[in-house]
């Protein structure tokens, strides 16, 4: 029943979940020989045992991942099942079975072999053997860039400021009778290559799942039903992603820098869906996205470039999961599943073409071939321009609307900074208008629109935009944040007075954006510099400081200023202020993960 | 290389009974996921009116029918498993490495490849908790269907009602030879031609790990391991 694995493969894929299962068909389609390493039981990975059905909203999965999805609807439609978890795992196998690929389960990837730059085999414990093959071009699916860590390739870790990524889910299996699904909450952050900080913390979280009542029903993540069991995959969203030949990042997104960019080979859409609710520690351009315009869930149309996936200096290995080359800010959007799939189909196709040219080399397949092999999906990059290539009436009607996402990104992309001036000049103060296009100039980096933005922080500003169907800013914090992001340095009393403020409604966003405007201005400023760490000092070294944050489909809010307390931190010792906050936090309730963040403080001073 | 006392490989229910009597050890855990010997593959245990010997497998049956995880009749919510054996855990401090999986045994070494990347630890003593393979193994699932179906065999499968009305754990006969893409296709197959009056029986998940049937349920697999059960190497 149990066929040996042969000893040479043109392509073995590392990971058979989202990206790799659609990798291994794609190139067993191509007519490749594949064999499939795979850690767990099953196919599919996080979007069939970790319980991640859906596509996010936008238009159904294209290519492969479009056709196997048909697939297991009409499975799941024809009955007998409740739900698509099972159905997946099992169609997916089955299409990979059809075409030839070697899947050995419950194995694990130990070694990567390689002469020089070049990749050539795995080898991989299996029942407690050690087994190995070669291949010519090995794709690493593993989400955790298992293999590129094995063979040295170099990586990139988190958000610029402190280096964390998105929450995590310790997922859990629920039923509502009808259907099963994953519970989709934010367990906290995790960090899940510290074996004793990722242990503590499955194990820590694991009390999410300890109910007073196990055989009752209850609402849980706005599902009726229980709880079934909980899934044999940890629920991580992000982790490191590989420095490929090329990173995408959210600058050449937004900056108009894709151009420079080599030939796309296929598109993903998607929205930059963030669980991070610390966002003023998120990078500038992404603040300027999720919070100068609320556009959260707003998708757009993102490249796939061959060199996203073809590790730096490299050859014989792609990174095809959620690690692959983009930045920290792009791979919160390009993770999602219905990207994962067709990633997974680009590598595939790329892996069999490279294998069969015999060179394993990826760059060199000509582009055109991999293209041809993707059906030619068209350029749809322009459709992107429904977002920020509004006319300048459309501009002005939305500044004046409560949805004015779109017209704050259009104004900020055309740089229409005459126009706005002249808007600001002629609206009423408080109006829609006067407000959102100080808000589009702030992101120009244009001051003209300050006097308007102090107003709404002195205000505490309620109004809260529906550009996005959730997760929209308040106006006030809103520009606070903009203030910041000018280093506007006439509203230091401004910061102070919103962190004296305790009482403050939403005391979480605006305590912490005044955190990170007052830090902006005392990098742009050396003269109010001292004056801003002291006060900056005194509030991380206060124990009184709390604030406390949702996480996402919970009802617990667990405290989060530990996490500024230690980005405070991090800038004094910048500025060579002494300082005794990590004793302050180390002396704070705190889990694995920030308690393992508050020692590597407290180490690095 | 890392040297410990002891290691206990396997966090299941055996394991986390060996190692809570060892003391000082270090367990390693393949999967994320305490118990899954039971947690994962959906045995939802048998014979729970045998009493455990050891007071503190007694303590956890107590957890499980405290949080109304088990009833009277012996019908079990498996979800409640892993979760309730964390916490038992937790309380009894040990050190356990999850995702950490042996790639190889050399003497009192060990290869393993863990989170953060492969490495070898050493130990004096090496206990095996992992399930034994025997001839024959289960592929248990959870499927939904009408309430207040006995239990019992149904043409090729086993049925035993859980703890929420409708949702019953759906036991399928396997050999111990058979591989994971042998056994799910045979699952599908078999299902797909159920017997009449399970029609409207929906499969909702299948198990991720066989069911070897080395413990009646967690407890006795908890209590074997407290009484020292659990291969030394
Ligand atoms: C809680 C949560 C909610 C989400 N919600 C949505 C949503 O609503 N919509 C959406 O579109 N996306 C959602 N996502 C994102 C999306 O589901 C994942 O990002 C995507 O499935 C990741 O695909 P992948 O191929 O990178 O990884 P996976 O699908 O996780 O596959 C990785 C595979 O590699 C295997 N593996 C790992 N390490 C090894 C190893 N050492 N050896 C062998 N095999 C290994 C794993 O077992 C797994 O099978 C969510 C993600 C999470 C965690």
């Amino acid at each position: 029943m149990d066929k040996k694995p042969k000893s040479d493969y043109d392509v073995i894929v590392l990971g058979f979940g989202t990206a790799g299962a659609i990798a291994a068909i794609a190139a067993g389609r191509m007519g490749a020989s594949v064999l499939v390493l795979e850690q767990n039981t099953y196919a599919g990975g996080t979007q069939s045992g970790g319980g991640i059905t859906g596509f996010y909203g936008g238009p159904p999965p294209y290519g492969l991942t479009g056709e196997i999805n048909a697939k297991i609807k009409a499975a799941v439609e024809a009955g007998g099942y409740g739900g698509e978890l099972e159905v997946r795992k099992w169609i997916l196998e089955e299409e990979a079975l059809r075409v030839g690929v070697d899947i050995r389960y419950e194995t694990t990837c130990y070694d990567v072999q390689r002469e020089g730059r070049r990749v050539t085999g795995v080898r991989w414990g299996e029942s407690r053997v050690l087994c190995e093959a070669q291949c010519r071009v090995l794709i690493d699916s593993s989400a955790e860039a298992v293999a590129c860590r094995l063979v040295g390739c170099e990586l990139l870790s988190g958000r610029a400021t402190d280096g964390l990524y998105n929450t995590f889910t310790n997922t859990c299996l629920a039923s509502n009778g009808n259907r099963v699904a994953g519970l989709n909450f934010d367990a906290g952050r995790i960090n899940q290559y510290d074996p004793e900080v990722f242990s503590q913390t499955m194990l820590e979280t694991a009390a999410l799942h300890v109910l007073e009542d196990y055989s009752a029903d209850s609402t849980t993540c706005g599902r009726a039903g229980h709880r079934v069991a909980l899934s044999d995959l940890p629920g991580i969203r992000e982790g490191f992603h590989v420095l490929t030949e090329e990173v995408l990042t959210i600058d050449d997104m937004f900056m108009g820098d894709a151009a420079q960019l080599p030939d796309p080979v296929a598109y993903v859409f998607t929205n930059l869906d963030t669980h991070t609710n610390d966002m003023p520690l998120e990078s500038e351009l992404f603040q300027d996205w999720m919070v100068g315009a609320s556009m959260w869930g707003t998708q757009l149309w993102f490249p796939v470039i061959r060199e996203n996936l073809v590790p730096k200096g490299w050859i014989g290995i792609l990174a095809a999961a959620r690690h692959l080359g983009v930045d920290h800010d792009i791979g919160q959007a390009v993770r999602m599943n219905g990207p994962m799939g067709r990633i997974g189909e680009v590598a595939g196709v790329l892996a069999a073409l490279a294998a069969q040219a015999g060179h394993g080399d990826c760059l060199v397949v000509p582009i055109e071939n991999l293209k041809r092999r993707l059906e030619d999906i068209p350029d749809r990059r322009g459709e992107n321009e429904a977002v920020w290539g509004l006319p300048v009436e459309a501009i002005r009607a939305g500044l004046e609307s409560d949805r004015p996402g779109f017209a704050i990104w259009s104004a900020r992309h055309q740089r229409r900074v005459a126009e706005l001036r002249a808007w600001y000049a002629d609206a009423a103060p408080g109006s829609h208008l006067r407000r959102h296009a100080a808000m589009a100039l702030a992101l120009l980096g244009d001051r003209a629109g300050v006097d308007e933005l102090r107003q709404a922080v002195i205000e505490r500003d309620a109004f809260l935009p529906l550009t996005s169907r959730h997760s929209n800013h308040l106006r006030g914090y809103a520009c606070l944040y903009l203030l910041g992001r000018l280093r506007d340095v006439e509203s230091l009393e401004l910061f102070f007075d919103v962190l004296k403020d305790d009482a403050i409604q939403n005391k979480y966003e605006y305590h912490t954006h005044a955190v990170a405007a007052l830090i902006k201005v005392g990098e742009a400023h050396s003269d109010k510099r001292a004056a801003i760490a002291e006060f900056l000092r005194m509030l991380a070294e206060d124990p009184a400081w709390e604030l406390r944050a949702r996480l996402k489909e919970t009802q617990s809010y667990p405290r989060i200023d530990q996490l500024f307390r230690l980005r405070i931190a991090a800038v004094l010792r910048q500025w060579g202020v002494p300082n005794q906050i990590g004793q302050v936090v180390l002396a704070m309730p705190l889990n694995a993960h920030d308690r393992a963040l508050a020692e590597k403080c407290l180490a690095t001073r | 290389m890392k040297e410990f006392d002891r290691i206990v490989i396997g966090a299941n229910f055996l394991g986390c009974g060996l190692a809570a009597r060892l003391g000082r050890v270090k367990i390693i855990e393949p999967s994320c996921v305490l118990g899954a010997d039971f947690a994962l593959t959906f045995n939802s245990g048998e014979a729970w009116d045998v009493a455990p010997e050891h007071l503190e497998a007694a303590e956890y049956l107590s957890m499980l029918r405290e949080h109304r995880a088990l009833d009277d009749d012996g019908r079990t919510a498996v979800a409640a498993f892993a979760p309730l054996l964390a916490a038992w855990c937790r309380k009894r401090e040990l050190d356990i490495e999850l995702s950490c999986s042996v790639v190889a045994i050399e003497g009192q070494e060990l290869r393993v490849m863990g989170v953060d990347g492969r490495k070898i630890y050493r130990a004096g003593e090496i206990y095996d908790a992992m399930p034994k393979t025997k001839p024959r193994k289960f592929l248990i699932g959870l499927a939904a269907g009408p309430a207040g179906l006995e239990d019992g065999r149904r043409g090729d499968f086993v049925f035993r009602q859980s703890l929420h009305p409708g949702e019953y754990y759906v036991k399928l006969e396997c050999s111990g030879e058979d591989g994971w893409e042998f056994a799910r296709r045979t699952w599908h197959q078999r299902w797909a031609r159920r017997p009449e009056e399970l029609r409207d029986c929906r499969l909702l998940l299948l198990g991720t790990r066989f069911d070897l049937c080395n413990y009646p349920n967690p407890v006795a697999a908890l209590d074997a391991g407290l009484r020292g059960e659990g291969g030394k190497l």
